[in-house]
């Protein structure tokens, strides 16, 4: 791999420069981020990598601070004797000039920083907090900055904040003949955000810039496909584990009560323990519930699984009857009808290889003469558990985006999952108590694995199947 | 093997819980591995750490004890077999009793292993025979505790994902099935070889030709291999009843050997080697598969998106001031007057030798301010009216104030400016004895650009107030021009106050920002207050509109002795 591309990110102080290298980098420690001026007083770089290779360096800069007075400076050093040049100085000439000064040093230490990194730069990002009004203080900072004589590409920062003046910034930067413009919210950054900065980016530049970028956004596109399916194995691994999910009892009404509990609480702590697997699946840390809006209060679904609202908020329709027990009725007891374990799972366990799912009616049948009953997890249970955790993958991959438009839930996968047909695995997996890890012993054979990739293709829907 | 371990791990942490290994995975970071050179190893190092590698050892002893076991049994009993289905020579052998004897229940399985194997290839699933099976869980009792129950698991994961399980088993079933054959075949060998058999053959209900058919046709092929085979003529005389001819028992031995040997050993030989071929390759060109959950994960830990360069340019030493990002060399000043001219008058041009006067410089404003009204960059026109002013009156001045803030000071300028007369029903607040002593206040405009700077400086100069405000946008980030000038507008009048209007909208980190660079400036004793208080101030004089917090302690007495231009000039100075 030859060298990589050199990008210094400027921009006047306290726009966000620190905090967009945080977000193209995904290291979320990267430097020091606060709202105040001068955080950051060092250049400190980061390679971005596409499968093991350094292909862009990003430089975080000091925040220009003192433009006006810099630019009146460079000003005063052109009124000096030429030096023995042949010929007035270019803007990089000038630069130089400055960079020979004491002042250099002085006054302008965190200015001459800037521009001595954006001279050794390709091209550079030039950060904007569009909610600042812009000021002749901006102009002068782009002047100088232009004088680098280096592509810049200005990214219009905390656009999706309140107050926000792009288009007056626009207006301002295509005066100067910065007519490229991206806008990028550090924060809340839209679902395709660093595929349109880079593709801007390489605009701006050669084709080697441009095979650069198109690699960086590929592998993005790759690593957020990669992550999606990764979030589709756990959401199955769980339905599996709750399909699977039986509790024998004997005894009154107390003792199914009892053993009822004991299936939700089991339901729950799994439910939880996918929460959470999701959350660090995607990298989230606490400090982000602030800017993604997640149906999440710190780390748990607001809505128990069994309450009838949950199905509400999934849009899951059962029957009456089956709500109305608010909770309980969410959960079937296979025997109460006698052998109800259904044609579907019948169906599904003779997929499976048909001899479990008859050894399961015969156990049953014996179990009933024992006196014995079996509780499991209703469908509508499972529709939940599947909408809800496809929503909340789904909103951890747009990550806050969600914030401004309200996440709709209307995917292939979705309205699958919704209708109420189940794959045809997961009525398999009913009849594997021991595919259920909260079952005690798990088997993790590969019938299990099989059966957890048909669901996670059907969580993954119809794109799935087109890049499978 | 490593595979092995990878899957092993991959089971042991989706069971029970992650493993701690962040010292691992940076070790690993920093080797720059390929990505599935990086997943063994950690699984090695992890297996290694948490007793995984040892349990596979333990059971792969486990794994070949089981089978010799198995190997053992099925020398004895193909030998059994083989000496019962000869007998002890005082009866003569039943030719079809001996063969469906020796190979019945082989053809059988072996027909079941093949259906088996169509089966499984055509679905994906399927085992591999049941002596592979009996092998299998003979093989567990050798795993002791959680984690050597995980080694078999593992192994059974990992070849049925390879689609090798039924291979693996079948190969296992085929080599116990080969040396009883191989047993049975070296037994009938050394007892036709010892001992003096007949030959015959029996039947009730069957047509004697039904029988001689199939005779000549079990010994085809051993009769293709050069093996004797009975003619009709012998199969005939051997029906027990007849006297077969003299040589018709070696030629039946040697017929028994060779079926024994084509539809028995060589089938097994053919399909052991087939099993352990399919494994080895399958096993060589394994390939981990990087989308299993519990590795899909890992290589955004093994394989960051970025990577830091470290710091290039160190940061400056020093505390932090409005004239410097930094330490300043001491000799800085010295080195050029340039430089000290900049550090004095804050960016502004030092172009008091140009002969600028500061009444030309007011008017140059205003020239500016008619002529570049509206244009963004031009210089901003004062927000009032201005009479021509005598030294020693009260002034404001605005630091790159927006349109919004604007308004606002407008209007307690008009408040200011009517407050001078004395029947002002708008200053109804302000006391009798305060108005007495009445200042119109002047405003100096909105600072935003070079120009105007100095523009507003050189007028300050000139109108040298007694009383200057300062107004500026809190909820701008306070950068260090701005703060330069506010501290160099500052120095131009003994009594001065900022003011930071919108601080009601700003957010509490950039107040404190600005609070914290003026007191850099040592400007934190001429932070304002409320806006109507400092604006009262600055019409009448009366020490007020201080922000109580910062100046706890400062009186009256204390705004009058402001340092004067000149020492504030110096102490910003290093």
């Amino acid at each position: 791999m030859s060298e990589p591309l050199r990008i210094a990110v400027v921009g006047h102080t306290n726009t966000g420069k620190t905090s967009l290298l945080r977000t193209l980098a995904r290291d979320r420690d990267f430097g020091e981020v606060a709202d105040r001026p001068g955080v950051t007083r060092h250049v400190e770089g980061v390679h971005l990598m596409v499968k093991g290779d350094r292909v862009l360096t990003l430089y975080d800069t000091p925040g220009v601070e003192d433009a006006i007075a810099l630019l009146a400076y460079l000003e005063r050093l052109d009124t000096r004797p030429l030096d023995g040049l042949a010929q007035r100085p270019d803007g990089p000439a000038r630069i130089a000039r400055f960079l020979d000064t004491p002042e250099a040093k002085g006054r302008f230490e965190q200015e001459a920083k800037v521009v001595r990194q954006l001279l050794a730069s390709d091209a550079a990002l030039y950060v904007v907090d569009a909610r600042d009004p812009v000021l002749p203080k901006h102009r002068d900072e782009l002047l100088i900055l232009g004088a680098c004589a280096r592509p810049l590409l200005p990214v219009l920062n905390f656009i999706a904040q309140p107050g926000s003046r792009a288009t007056e910034w626009r207006e301002t930067l295509a005066r100067l003949g910065l007519h490229a413009i991206v806008e990028f919210d550090a924060a809340v950054p839209a679902e395709d955000g660093e595929a349109r900065l880079y593709t801007r980016l390489a605009t701006l530049l050669d084709a080697r810039a441009e095979a650069i970028t198109r690699s960086l956004i590929d592998d993005l596109a790759l690593q957020k496909q990669n992550r999606f399916r990764a979030a589709a194995q756990r959401i199955a691994d769980l339905l599996i584990d709750t399909a699977a999910l039986r509790r024998r009892v004997q005894g009154d009404a107390a003792a199914v009560d009892a053993a009822l509990k004991d299936l939700h609480d089991a339901v729950r702590a799994r439910e939880q323990a996918a929460v959470d697997a999701l959350l660090s699946l995607y990298g989230f840390v606490a400090s982000d519930y602030a800017s993604v809006n997640l149906p999440l209060t710190e780390g748990r679904w607001d809505t128990d699984l069994f309450h009838p609202q949950a199905l509400k908020d999934t849009g899951v329709r059962v029957a009456r009857g089956l709500v109305a027990g608010a909770g309980v009725g969410a959960v079937v007891d296979v025997m109460a009808g006698g052998l109800t374990l259904g044609v579907a799972t019948l169906a599904g366990a003779a997929a499976g290889g048909a001899w479990e799912g008859l050894e399961r009616v015969g156990r049953q049948a014996f179990d009933r003469v024992r006196g014995y009953r079996e509780l499991t997890v209703g469908d509508a249970v499972l529709q939940v558990l599947a909408l809800r955790q496809l929503s909340l993958a789904r909103a951890l991959e747009r990550r806050g985006h969600a914030a401004q438009t309200p996440l709709k839930l209307d995917g292939d996968a979705e309205k699958i999952w919704r209708s109420g047909k189940l794959p045809e695995a997961l009525h398999g997996a009913r009849a594997h108590p021991e595919w259920s890890s909260l079952n005690g012993k798990v088997d993790t054979g590969a019938r299990r694995q099989q059966a957890c990739d048909a669901i996670a293709a059907s969580l993954l829907g119809a794109q799935a199947t087109d890049t499978a | 093997m490593s595979h092995w371990l990878v899957e092993a791990v991959r089971l042991r942490e989706s069971l029970w819980g992650p493993l701690a290994d962040d010292a691992e995975i940076r070790a690993l970071r920093a080797r720059d591995l390929p990505l599935d050179v990086a997943l063994t190893q950690r699984a090695e190092q992890l297996a290694g750490r948490e007793g995984l590698a040892d349990a596979v050892r333990i059971w792969r002893s486990g794994a070949r004890l089981a089978a010799l076991l198995l190997g053992v049994v099925a020398v004895l009993l193909g030998a059994g077999i083989a000496s019962a289905a000869l007998g002890d020579a005082s009866r003569p052998v039943n030719l079809l009793w001996a063969v469906s004897g020796l190979l019945g229940l082989h053809v059988l399985t072996l027909l079941l292993w093949l259906g088996g194997l169509v089966w499984s290839l055509a679905t994906g699933s399927g085992s591999g025979g049941a002596l592979g099976k009996l092998w299998l869980t003979l093989a567990r009792r050798a795993a002791r505790g959680p984690a050597g129950a995980l080694a078999p698991q593992s192994l059974m994961n990992l070849m049925a994902r390879a689609r090798l399980l039924p291979w693996l088993l079948g190969a296992v079933s085929h080599a116990i099935w080969l040396l009883a054959l191989g047993a049975a075949l070296i037994t009938l060998l050394a007892m036709l070889a010892t001992r003096r058999y007949d030959f015959v053959w029996e039947t009730t209900i069957l047509d004697p030709r039904y029988v001689e058919q199939l005779a000549l046709w079990l010994g085809s092929v051993p009769g293709m291999l050069g093996l004797p085979t009975p003619d009709a003529a012998l199969i005939r005389a051997s029906d027990g009843l007849a006297t077969p001819p003299a040589d018709g028992r070696a030629i039946w031995a040697g017929w028994l050997l060779g079926v024994v040997a084509v539809y028995g050993v060589v089938p097994r030989a053919l399909a052991l080697a087939a099993c352990v071929w399919k494994v080895r390759r399958g096993v060589n060109t394994l390939v981990l598969d990087l989308s299993l959950p519990g590795l899909d994960t890992l290589e955004a830990r093994l394989r960051p998106a970025s990577r830091r360069t470290g710091v290039v340019d160190p940061a400056p030493t020093g505390e932090w001031s409005a004239t410097s990002a930094g330490h300043v060399h001491p000799s800085a000043g010295q080195e050029s007057g340039l430089a000290f001219d900049m550090s004095v008058h804050g960016g502004r041009h030092a172009d008091t030798s140009a002969g600028r006067t500061g009444t030309s410089a007011g008017t140059n404003a205003r020239t500016n301010a008619a002529t570049n009204a509206g244009d963004a960059f031009g210089v901003a026109p004062a927000l009032f009216a201005e009479q021509d002013v005598l030294p020693g009156q009260a002034w404001v001045v605005s630091v790159e104030l927006p349109e919004d803030l604007r308004a606002a000071q407008q209007q307690y300028h008009a408040t200011a400016q009517g407050a001078g007369h004395p029947d002002s029903a708008l200053h109804a607040s302000v006391p009798n004895d305060a108005a007495s002593h009445q200042f119109p206040v002047h405003d100096a405009g909105v600072i935003d650009s070079g120009p105007q700077r100095e523009a507003a400086i050189d007028r300050l100069h000139a109108a040298r107030p007694s009383r200057l405000l300062i107004v500026c946008d809190a909820r701008q980030t306070p950068d260090r021009g701005t703060v330069a000038l506010v501290a160099e507008l500052a120095s131009l009048a003994p009594q001065r106050r900022v003011l930071l209007a919108g601080a009601d909208t700003a957010s509490a980190t950039r107040r404190e920002a600005w609070v914290d660079r003026l007191a850099s400036s040592n400007l934190a004793d001429a932070i304002a207050g409320s806006e109507a208080d400092v604006w009262d101030w600055l019409a009448t004089g009366l020490p007020s509109g201080l922000t109580t917090g910062l100046t706890t302690g400062h009186a009256a007495p204390t705004l009058a002795s402001t340092p004067t231009p000149q020492a504030s000039a110096k102490e910003i100075l290093p």
